[in-house]
């Protein structure tokens, strides 16, 4: 599970990681070009109004141009007379001012003076006259009318009375040499114009003519800004972008802005752009990462969670079969196999440890055999020789009737020697041997009463048997459980070698009894008291060190527990704990059972009474 | 005066069938069933001999012997002993002085080991086991 968060937390720390950087390089990079793109774009855009502009006053140039080159011009304004006007109207008719594009044409002579004057509404299509203002405007500004050679030339933007105007003005001099006079054409910045130059370009955009104070002190920032460079970009919000550029007129400050809005597509497409990258990483990163996490967790956290089960789970008892092998070829199937290998060699070493152990019991039997049969072989070979020689004597006279009844002794106390040797031969074999239980109904307290009659208690023992009225009977082998009393009543007997007091409990507590085995007797050392148990352990001259281990084994096969309290010179007090209804599934393995004992706190007696 | 044994052994009917033997064969023979009683006896009686049981409740039978030894009670000693290792106990100041007897042993090889250890003392090293049977 820990394995699982930090992975987790891992890809996420990465995966954000991933998209700050990425989120910064596209809001940078991306945003940045294509800004780059969205300005050029609009320069391209701005440039194209000024050059349509531009077109319009080279071809006001052109147009004035042809008309100064025309002979009638020449000699009408040389001669003023009306056959020559005659022939100039010919040629400067309403028709021609039309195809020129311009509004008003204007003559002038040598000294400024008007000699002629036409206008024509190139909206209604047809003539009108010439404002007197616009008329005396020239005549005022005798510079825009009298040209010093015929090559000068005059084309531009002019603020004039009737407004910002374009005009065109030449002298007229017919090719001659000579100027006789001036011809000034002029063209009104009205919408008609603007209409002509968008349908040129296919661009939406506005002229503002910057006449007055106020229109300058309007556009004073940007007028500012076009001082340094011909194209000026502003961008008010997310939907338009505009491109200023100003066209100056004749005497070279600045008359006519251009303004030319566009909508900010290529921005918007990038900003799109932009966050459908980012949304789409988020919505692939929180997938992959999601398909990440479920490989992961497929082929390696649950292989390693049920290895890391399995391991765990092996104990003593299961080590023998288990395998916790994964198929594979990976690390983990590897680490399976691996932890099966140290399985063997572990079963290995086990099975080793067990043949050593065994080694070391049949050593410590042969030891016990050695000292314990040892003892009652000794006496038996006395015995015998002690026959023998009553026997030879017996050949010289008969025996008195004193003398076989010695005889007698001494063959039944070969026969008790005989019957102690068996019997440590079957305590060796009990304790060698498994424990299986025969069950029936068993009276503890009847059976108390039967072993305490069997083993026969001095005279200097007094006895006491106290069992609880409602004392239940309790599943389990009688035969074993005799001999588990025997085994503790011989005991309890033989530690008071002076006399003292015998006492056997009883008393249920729930679905258990406890019996309890007291005496008066010389207790047990503390340093023997973790070793009373032991196999071969003994404090007895004819102890065979198997008694309590075998005790010990019956009681664990029932299921029960031996507890014992002990302390020298004051008594010992063993209690047999034993379930009432013997558990039959209940297994049965050593390793399970512990003994419990107390050490012991003088005195003890009145506690166990 | 015939010489006197001490017995140390922790088996009543051993101690009763020894001392029966040897009294038999004339000596004079007291017992003791414990390390504790054997040391009282030796300490307040003169012995030529102790017959010395290894395993005893409460004080090995080398002990026993070392004890006496070094005390100057006794320097004649006869282990009796069903265990063979009995000779990783002995001190080895004391390999001289005792013999070592495996049980079980017959009562004439045991009359035989005693008539000779009272007759030579130090003449056996301990290495020199008779074990019969």
């Amino acid at each position: 599970m820990r394995l699982r968060l930090k992975l987790f937390s891992l890809l996420t720390v990465s995966y954000l990681l991933i998209f700050i950087v990425l989120q910064f390089a596209s809001n940078t990079v991306l945003l940045g070009g294509i800004e780059e793109l969205e300005n050029s774009e609009i320069k391209e855009e701005t440039s194209r109004c000024v050059s349509s502009m531009a077109k319009k006053v080279y071809e006001i140039e052109e147009a004035t141009n042809r008309f100064s080159t025309y002979t009638t011009m020449y000699q009408y304004i040389k001669s003023h007379d009306l056959l020559s006007e005659e022939y100039l109207m010919r040629s400067l008719n309403d028709v021609a001012l039309s195809e020129a594009d311009v509004n008003y044409v204007m003559l002038f002579d040598l000294n400024g003076e008007t000699i002629l004057s036409r206008g024509f509404d190139l909206i209604g299509e047809m003539g009108k006259p010439v404002p007197e203002e616009l008329v005396e405007f020239f005549e005022m500004n005798s510079i825009l009318v009298v040209h010093q050679s015929p090559q000068s030339s005059l084309t531009g933007l002019l603020k004039t009375p009737v407004g910002l105007t374009l005009i065109s003005s030449q002298p007229v001099s017919a090719g001659k040499g000579n100027t006789v006079g001036t011809i000034v054409m002029c063209r009104e910045i009205d919408s008609y114009i603007i209409d002509t130059i968008e349908e040129g370009s296919f661009l939406s955009f506005d002229l503002i003519p910057i006449i007055n104070q106020r229109d300058q002190f309007k556009y004073e920032g940007i007028l500012g800004e076009l001082e340094n460079s011909p194209i000026t970009i502003q961008k008010f919000d997310e939907e338009t972008v505009t491109g200023y550029a100003v066209m100056n007129d004749l005497y070279g400050s600045p008359v006519l802005l251009f303004k030319v809005d566009s909508e900010r597509l290529i921005h918007q497409q990038g900003i799109l752009m932009v966050n459908y990258f980012g949304l789409s990483f988020v919505l692939i990163g929180v997938s992959i990462g999601m398909l990440v996490l479920i490989a992961l967790n497929r082929m390696v956290i649950i292989p390693l969670s049920k290895l890391s089960g399995e391991v765990a789970d092996i104990d003593p008892s299961t080590i023998g079969e288990v395998s916790v092998e994964i198929p594979g070829e990976d690390e983990i199937a590897n680490l399976s196999k691996d932890i099966d290998r140290m399985l063997d060699t572990l079963r290995d070493y086990q099975a080793k440890i067990k043949d050593t152990e065994r080694m070391v019991s049949i050593g410590a039997t042969a030891t016990m055999v050695g000292h314990d049969l040892r003892n009652p072989l000794q006496v038996v070979f006395m015995l015998s020789e002690l026959i023998q020689n009553r026997i030879n004597k017996l050949e010289e006279k008969p025996p008195s009737e004193s003398e076989l009844q010695d005889l007698k002794r001494l063959t039944s106390r070969i026969r008790d020697q005989a019957a102690y040797m068996n019997k440590i031969v079957s305590d060796l074999q009990g304790l060698t041997n498994g424990v299986s239980l025969d069950i029936e109904d068993v009276d503890l307290e009847e059976l108390i009463y039967e072993i305490i009659e069997s083993v026969q208690v001095p005279e200097r023992i007094n006895q006491k048997i106290i069992f609880e009225e409602d004392f239940p009977e309790i599943y389990a082998d009688n035969a074993k459980l005799r001999r588990v009393f025997t085994n503790l009543i011989t005991n309890a007997v033989q530690s008071m070698t002076t006399g003292g007091e015998l006492t056997v409990t009883g008393h249920r507590e729930g679905d258990r009894v406890f019996v309890s085995v007291i005496d008066t007797g010389c207790g047990i050392a503390k340093e023997n008291i973790d070793r009373i148990f032991d196999p071969l352990f003994t404090t007895k001259a004819k102890g065979t060190g198997l008694g309590l281990t075998v005790c010990k084994r019956v009681v664990d096969a029932h299921g029960g527990k031996i507890f014992l309290k002990s302390h020298i010179d004051v008594g010992s007090k063993f209690t047999v704990m034993l379930p009432i209804v013997h558990d039959k599934d209940a297994k049965y393995t050593v390793q399970d059972v512990f003994i419990e004992y107390t050490m012991p706190q003088a005195p003890i007696l009145p506690n166990c009474l | 005066m015939a010489p006197h044994i001490l017995i140390v052994d922790d088996d009543e009917e051993i101690l009763e069938l020894f001392k029966l033997l040897l009294e038999d064969a004339g000596y004079v023979i007291d017992t003791a069933i414990c390390g504790k009683e054997a040391i009282e006896k030796a300490t307040k009686n003169d012995y030529y001999l102790a017959l010395l049981d290894f395993v005893l409740p409460d004080i090995k039978g080398t002990e026993i012997a070392l004890t006496l030894y070094k005390e100057k009670r006794i320097n004649n000693i006869l282990f009796i002993t069903g265990y063979s290792y009995i000779f990783d106990f002995i001190d080895p100041q004391m390999k001289n002085k005792c013999k070592v007897l495996l049980k079980p042993v017959s009562g004439e090889d045991l009359l035989k080991s005693v008539k000779e250890a009272l007759e030579s003392v130090d003449l056996y090293g301990a290495q020199e086991l008779v074990r019969t049977i």
